[in-house]
């Protein structure tokens, strides 16, 4: 078994972060400043679970979760792009709107507006190697998670090879540092931000499958933040791939400290859930800090 | 004779401003040759080539290339047809390679990949082919203006253009970059490209082109082969009379007093090899227009963030009237006498969505205040008098973003004048104005300089700096490599100043 | 400088605003006709429920202020949700240890409140001022953690254990608001809420501090270059905010819930940000912006109550307003907005 369980469930805690984080990458490095990553992921969580509770499907309800997401971040992107409403007030509306629906049809469906609790929901699939597992340090980090871990290191990859090794990323790219170059060609930035949004749509609906299908039940905001901190990973891992999974890995394992510190000290659970707020604040105010300085002024 | 593009009684209106672009324009190149588009800022030549590029659809008219008529109604087709653009505003992503730039758009790929080390080659071998002193896997950010310029023109022989536009190209390099462009634009030439060259310099009409259009108010006043035209017909067919643009440099008659001394200013930026602006000194003397000249950045933005008070520098002392302001705030400065036209009249010269009376009022809103509360019909009072006293064309309460840019910029004017001490800064004070309104600006100078101002010019505009100042501070590298005055400013043309600020001369610092 | 209320755009929100109602009411309830028959015509049935939904009014308009000078200044505060709460938490507080003083108390614990949301939003500012930090996310984020901050203190050291809610214990009868239409809720504070927008429009176009800092919300750099302030004006709008956010928490419990109960105030900041969006930061059309959110939001608790819909309907409509509410499409031609 895993010999350094704060390893093991740190990746675990970072997955949902991770993805995220690599939608919203999509959309950062467009030039946009996407906060509707919370209410997106939030969806996910929400509309996966209950489609693969009503299908009997993983894939299906994933699938499902998937292309709904995929059109609330369409919603949003036709509000921002066409429409040219404020990108901030328009991923306002989405975080709104994903926690307001979620709990009204939550109402609707089931008659609660609490915890629901899905007992037909099979276990995720998981990775089991036993001998493998026991090596230490490497053995709980690579070994004995569920699907969707592996599925967000793939992933990392595609947007990796999307982004730096095909045309669309690198349109998508010049976008960020300057729309004109690309509209000077003949090419509409637009339908790249679009893209962008659709497929930061597609990772976060991956995201909040992970945590309401690891833990077969649907809390009420219960991305509690995290689509907040994916943003902060995305700074913090200097807007890189590769960084983005050492920042998301930081992120896990201070998060696994904290679960074990709750238990181990006793803190009020509100405490504990203050963590990522304050913590993204700390990064947003270190990074801001250490900018200023740099630029020198 | 073969036409390289024929354009026929072309109409843009546009609907936001209802402004008249073009009013039936026609024009056509033959191919092979360098045909000059000149006319005044606003006279339609922008637009005009925006419709060839795509960039714009016109209301009516139609367009041929190569004889064959044609729709454009993106560059995307342009390209298709040959037609490429270069803009004024350079379309560059600094952190791309040169060869990323260049092929950004029409990527080279092997399968959905993009092929990094076949795009490299390809581009190389357009480089050397062209014979530009470009590396493809350079970072464009560390390149000098001109060189962006030619990563520009490149990006279009990548796409094989045959007719190349280019929207006034020289308007940011310095005299021998300009030689080096032209240079290649006649090679080009010899390979059979047609080109367009947007312009309202006189001197580069007779040097490059074969044919001029000459448009103004949105019309085209005339078509010639080059060589039939002379200079002074050129200017009044642009204009709309001739102009004497003669200004009359000393008549000041006080004594010559010192007002602004900058003593071994330096300003340093952290990370980058040199100082922005590197022991710079200085004086400013009553009824004297000391001028600036300098490619950009070579430090003259920076000596105008300095003396407005934006930058502090790192080493140094500024002297205002023997008192030592350095390190003074904007709002230091202004209490102490500043008065300051910036380079920027949008975005640090005027608040746009604010009225003109409280665009007037804004350095100085103290005088207008009484415990506290706004003196509002003070306020309307003092503004309805500048606006007349200026003849700025708008009411006291309209938005100033509802105003043109010259009377944004004679707005700007009226109020650091009627803010005056002793001393100006004027940063590129007739940037987009057209020839009547740069002649008011003028005059204005001329008379502040007569009641025993120090004016500071700061303008890219070597015909105006030449025209106007008594002395000339040349920048190169954030230093001063020339200081110009008496025999030796009258002697001096744009070529002189040209040498010392790409830093070909240097060291002639002359004089106080 | 827009001093006229376009009626056209007003119109528009008003009209999507509704159909969002209607379109959601439709695909989520069981009973629409009788859903949507609550959701209009209930805040509308006698004195009782005329009066909830004007009180709200009162609120609103506090808050909507509060995002407004910040916007006029050049600043965004999204911490409306946390300041709320934060203030009306302090002024409660307040309310025990300043009872002795009699009729200053209660404007004193007031202040009090204000003060404290003040200074939090001015802490955004600090951060803005100092290192550049977006003040957009450090509000926002501030407010969230401020929420479960306060849920801690009104669940553990202040709760009143004598009542079932998880709330504060009640602030004493001088603290509270007369009632003006008995039995609803309607006290003096809507009043003091249309004062406040008396005050805060003759501040903004009368004073020079007011102009100052509409000077900074045009064009900062310029309000640099004029030599203004921008230093104090990067701060004071930012206070000011944070001020009549925590002005809109003291007077809800002092006029309507008389102890902080947990997350009273939840969406009561999204609300008046909405109000302040509709009414483009201009006091006066705060008015019956926030007169028409106030119905909104009536009409959601009333449908909840007699139908079968959640009051969170409400987030829905919130979200269609402000997927809409700063299009380009809406502004009028060649019109600038922040």
């Amino acid at each position: 078994m895993a010999k350094f369980p704060l390893l093991h469930s740190a990746v675990s805690i970072m997955t949902p972060l991770l993805l995220a984080a690599t939608g919203g990458l999509f959309t950062e490095l467009s030039g946009m400043l996407n906060i509707a990553l919370e209410g997106m992921m939030l969806w996910g969580a929400f509309s996966s679970i209950v489609f693969t509770h009503y299908t009997g499907s993983l894939f299906l309800g994933v699938l499902l979760a998937l292309l709904t997401t995929m059109l609330l971040a369409a919603i949003m992107g036709s509000a921002t792009l066409y429409l040219r409403s404020n990108i901030f007030i328009t991923g306002l509306a989405t975080n709104l709107l994903a926690s307001g629906l979620t709990v009204v049809l939550s109402y609707r469906m089931f008659g609660n507006k609490g915890v629901v609790v899905f007992k037909g929901i099979k276990e995720l699939p998981y990775l089991k190697i036993p001998p493998l597992q026991s090596i230490p340090i490497l053995g709980d980090l690579l070994i004995g998670h569920h699907l969707f871990v592996y599925l967000s290191w793939f992933l990392l990859l595609v947007a990796l090879f999307l982004l730096y090794h095909t045309p669309f990323g690198l349109r998508l790219r010049s976008i960020g540092d300057n729309e004109e170059v690309l509209l000077s060609l003949g090419h509409q930035p637009n339908l790249y931000r679009m893209v962008a949004f659709l497929i930061a749509g597609a990772f976060c609906a991956f995201g909040g499958a992970t945590l309401s299908l690891s833990l077969g039940a649907f809390v009420p905001n219960m991305t509690s933040g995290k689509g907040w901190i994916a943003l902060v990973v995305i700074f913090l891992g200097q807007r890189r791939p590769l960084g983005l999974l050492l920042a998301a890995f930081v992120f896990g394992l201070a998060d696994a400290f904290s679960n074990y510190a709750q238990g181990a000290f006793n803190i009020p659970a509100e405490f504990i859930l203050a963590i990522p707020y304050v913590f993204t604040l700390l990064v947003m105010i270190g990074l801001s800090a250490f900018n200023s300085r740099r630029r020198g002024s | 004779m073969a036409y390289a593009v024929e354009m026929v009684n072309i109409v843009k209106r546009y609907s936001e401003t209802g402004v008249l672009a073009n009013n039936k324009v026609s024009l056509s190149l033959p191919k092979g040759k360098i045909l000059a588009l000149a006319g005044e800022n606003g006279a339609g030549k922008s637009t005009l080539m925006k419709i060839l590029y795509g960039l714009e659809l016109p209301d009516e008219g139609s367009i041929a290339v190569n004889g064959e008529g044609v729709k454009i109604d993106s560059p995307l087709v342009a390209n298709k047809l040959g037609i490429g653009m270069v803009h004024q505003h350079l379309m560059l992503i600094d952190q791309f390679s040169v060869s990323e730039n260049v092929t950004l758009g029409q990527e080279v790929t092997k399968g959905l990949r993009l092929s990094h080390r076949q795009r490299d080659a390809e581009v190389t071998a357009l480089i050397e082919r062209h014979n530009f002193p470009l590396k493809a896997e350079e970072r464009v950010g560390e390149l000098t203006l001109g060189q962006k310029q030619q990563v520009e023109i490149l990006k279009m022989l990548y796409r094989n253009v045959e007719l190349l536009i280019l929207d006034e190209p020289t308007a940011l390099l310095a005299e021998q970059e300009v030689d080096a462009l032209f240079a290649t634009l006649r090679e080009l030439v010899v390979k059979g490209v047609s080109i367009i060259l947007i312009t309202h310099k006189l001197r580069e009409i007779k040097v490059i082109s074969d044919y001029l259009t000459i448009m103004r108010g949105g019309e085209v006043v005339g078509s010639y082969k080059t060589a039939e035209i002379d200079e002074e017909e050129i200017s009044r067919l642009m204009v709309g009379r001739t102009l004497a643009f003669k200004t009359d440099k000393s008549s000041y008659q006080g004594e010559r007093e010192e007002v602004l001394r900058l003593e071994g200013i330096t300003l340093n930026a952290k990370g980058a090899k040199r100082p922005l602006l590197n022991n710079v000194s200085f004086s400013a003397f009553r009824g004297e227009v000391l001028g600036f000249a300098g490619v950009g950045g070579n430090g003259l933005g920076e000596l105008e963030s300095l003396l407005g008070g934006f930058v502090k520098p790192s080493e140094g002392h500024v002297f205002y009237n023997g008192e030592d302001i350095t390190g003074y705030s904007p709002r230091q400065l202004r209490h102490s006498g500043l008065a300051y036209v910036p380079s920027n009249r949008l975005t640090r010269g005027s608040a746009s969505q604010a009225s003109l009376a409280h665009n007037l009022i804004a350095t100085k809103v103290a005088q207008f205040t009484k415990g506290g509360l706004l003196q509002r019909r003070k306020i309307t009072a003092y503004s309805n008098k500048v606006l007349a006293d200026y003849a700025i064309k708008g009411g006291s309460d309209a938005a100033v973003g509802s105003l043109s840019g010259g009377n944004i910029q004679k707005l700007i004017l009226a109020r650091e004048i009627e803010h005056l001490h002793d001393y100006i800064i004027l940063s590129q004070p007739t940037w987009g104005l057209d020839v009547e309104s740069s002649l008011s600006v003028y005059n204005k100078m001329l008379d502040l300089k007569r009641r025993g101002v120090a004016l500071l010019l700061i303008s890219s505009n070597l015909d105006e700096v030449l025209a106007l100042s008594d002395r000339v501070a040349v920048f190169y590298g954030g230093e001063i490599v020339a200081l110009l005055e008496g025999e030796a400013l009258k002697g001096a043309t744009k070529e002189t100043l040209g040498a010392y600020m790409l830093g070909l001369k240097g060291g002639g610092v002359s004089g106080t | 400088m827009e001093r006229k209320i376009d009626l056209p755009l007003i119109l528009v929100i008003i009209l999507l605003a509704l159909l969002a109602v209607v379109i959601s009411v439709f695909l989520l309830s069981g009973d629409p006709l009788r859903t949507l028959h609550y959701f209009f015509l209930g805040p509308l049935k006698g004195r009782y429920y005329i009066g909830n939904f004007l009180n709200s009014m009162g609120v609103l308009i506090f808050g909507a202020l509060g995002f407004s000078i910040a916007m006029q200044g050049g600043s965004f505060n999204l911490g409306g949700e946390g300041q709320i709460y934060g203030g009306a938490f302090v002024a409660t507080i307040a309310t025990f240890g300043l009872a002795r003083l009699g009729v200053v108390a209660p404007p004193l614990a007031l202040l009090a409140g204000a003060l404290f949301s003040g200074l939090i939003a001015a802490l955004s500012g600090f951060l803005k001022l100092r290192w550049g930090t977006n003040e957009l996310i450090t509000t926002f984020l501030i407010s969230y953690a401020l929420i479960l901050v306060v849920n801690y203190l009104v669940g553990g050291p202040f709760l009143d254990p004598t009542t079932n809610l998880i709330a504060t214990r009640k602030i004493a009868p001088q603290f509270q608001l007369a009632k003006i239409l008995e039995p609803s809720n309607l006290s003096t504070g809507l009043i003091y809420a249309l004062l406040a927008v008396v005050v805060v429009s003759f501040y903004l176009n009368r004073s020079r501090s007011g102009f100052e800092l509409k000077m900074m919300g045009y064009n900062p750099q310029f309000a640099l270059y004029s030599g203004i302030r921008v230093g104090w004006y990067t701060l004071w709008p930012m206070f000011l905010s944070g001020a009549f956010y925590g002005l809109a928490g003291g007077i809800s419990i002092f006029g309507t819930y008389h102890a902080t109960v947990k997350e009273f105030s939840s969406g009561m900041g999204w609300n008046a940000l909405a109000v302040a969006l509709i009414a483009r930061y201009r006091p006066w059309a705060i008015v019956p912006a926030a007169l028409f959110f106030a119905y909104l939001e009536a009409g959601s608790r009333n449908a909840m109550l007699h139908s079968d819909v959640t009051f969170e309907i409400i987030s829905i409509v919130q979200a269609v307003i402000f997927f809409f509410i700063t299009s380009a499409l809406l502004k009028k031609r060649g019109g600038r907005h922040g």
